[in-house]
């Protein structure tokens, strides 16, 4: 719903059949990589970048579901699932970074993140970026 | 696997179809709903924002807080496995040299303690 929110103005101009397939795609990794890319787009032909990344996360991720559920495949006790998620966000975090009230946001979210863990319904990351944000736009001014 | 077992193929598709439509709305929401109206001033601003808060928000708390409790110290391969994976990522803003330094990290620190 964040994603959706922050996507809206980008998505403004498209048709409505180009709204609805965008929407469907949306998912974490896309939203981190398409939106330096959105920011920086002087053509309007980011959206197309969006749409191929898209595609490509969707198929592989249905891929990857076929396969490993198909096959019975399980994940190696020693390997650690856990640490795939917070590695691939910080490498797509850094390029989103670029003056200094992004990087307080990132700063106060992952501080607040962290503090408010232990609660339950991920409402810990809706504090985290609400604080986050807040502090940014502070600075922002 | 059990509680699949017990369902039968209708409610199986149904649980998929129900919760199709309502990820799908949640996705959907804002974008549809700023089609009709115009986004204010105000808030268009700080979106840019969001994309910094939500990484940062998901990336940090499971490398800290672990099995119902905080572990902020260097023996903690998860988090020192974050800190040598941000600083690359920081340095080379390459997603492969981050979560391959990081998995390096996370089995020498493994492998030493």
């Amino acid at each position: 719903m964040i994603y959706s929110v922050s996507l809206a103005p980008i998505f403004h101009s498209y048709s409505r059949l180009r709204k609805g397939v965008y929407a469907f795609l949306v998912a974490d990794p896309l939203f981190a990589l398409s939106v330096p890319r959105f920011r920086t787009d002087e053509e309007g032909e980011s959206h197309w970048y969006y749409f191929g990344g898209g595609v490509s996360l969707w198929g592989f991720w249905v891929l990857g579901m076929v396969i490993g559920a198909g096959a019975g495949i399980e994940v190696p006790e020693s390997f650690p699932i856990e640490l795939v998620l917070p590695l691939v966000l910080i490498a797509m975090l850094f390029p989103v970074l670029e003056d200094r009230p992004s990087v307080a946001t990132a700063v106060v979210a992952g501080g607040v993140a962290t503090l408010a863990a232990p609660l339950d319904y991920n409402l810990g990351l809706l504090l985290a970026v609400t604080c986050g944000v807040a502090v940014g736009v502070t600075l922002n001014r | 696997m059990s509680a699949v077992g017990t369902m039968s193929t209708t409610v199986v598709w149904l649980h998929i179809v129900v919760l199709a439509v309502a990820t799908y709305a949640i996705r959907s929401s804002f974008i549809g709903l700023f089609s009709y109206f115009d986004m204010p001033a105000p808030i268009e601003k700080p979106l840019d924002l969001v994309a910094p808060a939500v990484l940062a928000g998901l990336a940090v708390p499971p490398l800290v807080f672990r099995d119902g409790g905080y572990h902020l110290s260097p023996t903690n391969p998860f988090l020192v496995a974050g800190v040598v994976a941000g600083i690359v990522a920081w340095r080379t803003e390459s997603l492969i040299g981050t979560i391959a330094s990081g998995f390096l990290v996370f089995y020498a620190i493994s492998t030493l303690l």
